[in-house]
């Protein structure tokens, strides 16, 4: 499971895959403020991103991939 | 090529074969459904098989014609003559890709944009609410358009790329070629197993990219995971070919455009200003020690080059030194990393080549003697540089992608998952039929042939046993199991037949399309009636048979049919029919082509062959209508007045009459002026088996072919007159010429007649005519496997080969249109 949910924080971790896109909305819809530790996470699949988009959800740590946190950085950036 | 994709391969032609016969039948019937689900059916299988293998040219192609079979199976859409048009069109080019993937096993990634075309007419059909992606491609397509127009202009969209950014990337790549890629993936792409974001991440060459809301994201409560409403815009060094490449699958979601590198410094267009020269100057001035001296030996070795080039003299070597020069600058442009460079370089040297002069080469070194200095400077700073920062990430609003090649095995991870549902595998049943190389049944047949002969000894030695050990018993014994041996080699060979019988559809069904095409081109209305498909014959046969057919079918479209003004005029109904039928009559398979069109008019054939000089004043009063008829025949004979495309230059009927006959069959044209034409093709069933006739003469046997042998008579010497030098008589009211086979032959000996003092007489029939044959005497009839003459003996045109017989003796056939 590369997604991990404790109290109010919610943990990215590996590859986090298409059918996991689901699970992830949810999770932010329950916990709207719940902070995201992204640390471990290699790559999303364009539906998760989306999702964050979406939820905006405050990030408690950034990918250590840098291109990965480029990315998500720069899509933050596009939702107005 | 693995056994998987043969089958596909042999599968799809059969399945394109399918697929245009349906569309055959919905021609005639557009609202048949049972016709439109299968044609569904087949497309959608065809689609399915083509999605096991990583051919994208295929699978969208299919995939389009599926979805506009969809709708007319659901009554969406109507058939027309369009859709048909179209689908036939995609077909052809799926063959197209077929026979390149047999061929080399892959398909060009330039195929790519030709597939994305064929599938984009297909949709173009579709009722609008259907057409998203069209609507999208051609929406984008003005768009790229649009942005070509304001080349002159710049780039606007660049000037979402922070400026330092830009100017670094500039830095790198001023003399080089970028691509702006525009990427919008469609809603539904999770569920086509595509992740859009990792496609960015691998885009070869990527400098850039950015994320873009295709539209406003509906708050979170509300939204749907799974329809994707991003877009990607992306900056990326590699060659165009390779970009097609990575998104051969995508093709129609994807925008290309050529970037002009000064447009990075100046995103809304304008001359290079004087800030970004300077840019460029400092990035030459970092240039440390090291790097001095390795530009002042660049420098040289361009210096060296251009000196050779302007060496005056033209020595014998002068086409070596010219490749000599470009293989040295090729390599330079490919150190330097400057691909465009390097392809002007390729025309520069075959030009050289051509002329023999080596101005093109030096004009190309002139041009570019200074940008590969200045790159090979640039990109040695920028090299510096990304080993200072790997990741530079601040840049605001978008930032540059550090190194696209970063281990995200993903790919490999999804196929290590255990695979369910593989229950298909349990219950394998095997295909009911075989698919055998020909070559394999080829020998079988060889095999059981040399059986027959070796069987045939039997009785030999049989009357052996008995003759020359007197042992009756076993004589008897040896008869009993000759008999055994032959029922079974009787039933094997006739077995065997059966492999190689084809039914005459396979030449048949192709024809549906062929008369639709050439009608539509004649703008003739054509009625095709097909009968007798199933009528078998053997494969080589039936092989033979396409290209003569194909070439009649033509003839009787192009000069036999009328146009329907004309028929009208003539009270015919406005289409014509042609008929194509096939029947076996005894052993023989018989094909005729009827046309209820104009007929041949047997006086126009007369004049047009004596006019050409295919024949003399003589034959032309002589002839009667039927043989002027069958004139049609003969070499370098075309009544058409136009020469077309279609026919009418003087070869074809020629060439069906010699195609048939290398086959052993006959041709026959009967005609009637006003109501039409039937050719008539006579085919034996089979080619392995010959029948002949044993006659005997000069106490040697020889074999004559069945299908020359008309009858066998008596006649009385008596019976028999001399006219000047040739011998005639008189059979059944009919004057027939008589020849004796030992003259023919050159065997000095007299035919022998029997005790009544008659001649054996074998009336045989060649090229047209018929001949008395005076041999000795008559044997049997027997089937033989007959051997074409080899080697030396190959020009011994009087035989047409040889047979092994039982007693192990070879029996020369005669071939009687050479003897004769």
């Amino acid at each position: 499971m590369s997604i991990e949910s404790k109290k109010n924080a919610i943990t990215l971790s590996g590859i986090v895959t298409v059918e996991e896109a689901e699970n992830l909305l949810e999770l932010l819809q329950k916990k709207p403020n719940a902070k995201l530790d992204l640390t471990a996470c290699t790559h999303l699949h364009t539906a998760n991103l989306q999702v964050l988009m979406a939820a905006r959800p405050a990030i408690a740590h950034w990918p250590d991939n840098p291109e990965l946190r480029v990315w998500i950085e720069n899509a933050f950036e596009a939702v107005p | 090529m693995n056994p998987l994709l043969e089958q596909f391969l042999s599968e799809s032609r059969e399945c394109t074969q399918g697929i245009s016969e349906k569309l055959m039948q919905l021609e005639k019937a557009p609202n048949d459904q049972d016709v439109i689900k299968e044609l569904f059916r087949l497309v959608h299988t065809l689609k399915g098989n083509s999605g096991l293998f990583t051919y994208p040219e295929m699978t969208r192609v299919l995939h389009a014609g599926e979805d506009l079979l969809g709708m007319v199976r659901n009554g969406g859409l109507a058939y027309s003559q369009q859709l048909a048009d179209r689908l036939l069109d995609a077909m052809d080019f799926f063959i197209v890709l077929c026979n390149e993937v047999e061929k080399t096993e892959k398909i060009d990634a330039s195929r790519s944009q030709e597939s994305a075309q064929v599938a984009e007419a297909l949709r173009a059909l579709m009722p609008v609410a259907h057409q998203e992606t069209a609507d999208s491609s051609s929406h984008q397509s003005s768009a790229s358009s649009s942005a070509a127009q304001k080349a002159s202009q710049g780039f606007p969209a660049l000037a979402r790329i922070a400026e330092a950014t830009r100017l670094e990337i500039f830095g790198r790549y001023a003399n080089d070629c970028l691509h702006w890629i525009a990427y919008t993936p469609t809603r539904e792409c999770f569920f086509q197993g595509d992740d859009p974001l990792y496609s960015v991440r691998q885009t070869p060459g990527l400098l850039w990219g950015s994320v873009k809301l295709a539209q406003p994201l509906p708050p979170i409560a509300e939204l749907d995971t799974y329809s994707c409403l991003l877009q990607f815009q992306l900056l990326s060094s590699a060659p165009r070919e390779e970009l097609y490449e990575h998104f051969r699958y995508i093709p129609d979601q994807v925008v290309l455009s050529l970037l002009n590198p000064q447009w990075l410094v100046h995103p809304e267009g304008g001359l290079l200003p004087p800030a970004a020269g300077e840019a460029k100057d400092e990035s030459v001035e970092t240039i440390s020690g090291d790097a001095a001296e390795e530009a002042a030996a660049f420098s040289a070795i361009l210096t060296a080059q251009q000196q050779i080039l302007q060496l005056d003299d033209h020595p014998a070597w002068q086409a070596g030194r010219i490749k000599a020069v470009a293989a040295v600058l090729a390599n330079f442009a490919r150190l330097v990393g400057d691909t465009v460079a390097a392809s002007k370089l390729e025309a520069a040297l075959s030009e050289s080549l051509a002329s023999r002069e080596s101005w093109s080469l030096l004009t190309w070194l002139q041009e570019h003697q200074q940008a590969l200095m200045a790159v090979h400077a640039s990109s040695e700073t920028a090299l510096q540089r990304s080993v200072q920062s790997p990741s530079n990430t601040d840049h605001g609003a978008t930032a540059r992608i550090p190194d696209s090649s970063s281990g995200v095995n993903y790919g490999r991870r999804a196929d290590d998952g255990i695979k369910f549902g593989r229950r298909a595998e349990d219950n394998l049943t095997g295909p009911r039929s075989l698919k055998v190389d020909q070559g394999k049944v080829d020998r079988l047949m060889n095999l059981i042939g040399e059986l027959v002969v070796s069987k045939n000894a039997l009785p030999y030695l049989a009357q052996r046993a008995e003759a020359q050990y007197g042992v009756r018993e076993l004589s008897r014994e040896i008869k009993g199991q000759y008999s055994i041996i032959n029922r079974i080699a009787d039933e094997m060979q006739d077995a065997i037949m059966q492999v190689r019988m084809m039914t005459v559809s396979f030449i048949f069904q192709r024809f549906p399309r062929l008369v639709r095409d050439i009608s539509r081109k004649l703008g003739k209305e054509v009625q095709l009636v097909l009968e007798g498909e199933q009528t078998e014959a053997d494969k080589n046969i039936i092989e033979s048979l396409a290209d003569p057919l194909i070439h009649i079918v033509r003839n009787s479209l192009d000069h036999g049919l009328e146009t329907p003004d004309i028929r009208r005029a003539q009270g015919k109904p406005e289409a014509g029919t042609l008929t194509i039928r096939a029947a076996q009559e005894a052993d023989r398979v018989v094909i005729s082509i009827l046309d209820d069109g104009k007929g041949i008019d047997p006086e126009v054939i007369k004049r047009k062959a004596y006019e050409k000089g295919l024949i003399d004043e003589a034959a032309l009063e002589r002839m009667d209508d039927r043989e002027a008829v069958n004139l049609i025949f003969a070499a370098g004979l075309s009544t058409a007045e136009v020469v077309s495309d279609l026919s009418g230059r003087g070869v074809g009927m020629d060439v069906v009459r010699s195609a048939v006959e290398k086959v052993n069959g006959t041709v026959l044209v009967t005609s009637e002026v006003g109501k039409g034409t039937e050719i008539r093709i006579s085919l034996p069933l089979s080619m392995a088996v010959t029948q002949v006739m044993l006659i005997e003469s000069d106490h040697q046997q020889f074999g004559v072919p069945m299908d020359h042998v008309v009858e066998t008579v008596r006649v009385p010497r008596s019976a028999t007159r001399a006219i000047k030098q040739s011998l005639t008589t008189v059979l059944r009211g009919r004057v027939v010429a008589l020849k004796t086979l030992n003259h023919l032959l050159g065997i000095t000996a007299q035919p022998r007649a029997n005790a009544d003092d008659e001649l054996a007489v074998l009336l045989v029939q060649a090229g047209g005519g018929e001949l008395g044959l005076i041999v000795d005497g008559f044997r049997e009839t027997i089937g033989v496997i007959q051997k074409p003459l080899e080697g030396f003996l190959s020009s011994l045109t009087v035989y047409s080969g040889s047979a092994l017989m039982g007693d192990g003796s070879v029996l020369m056939i005669l071939n009687m249109r050479e003897i004769l």
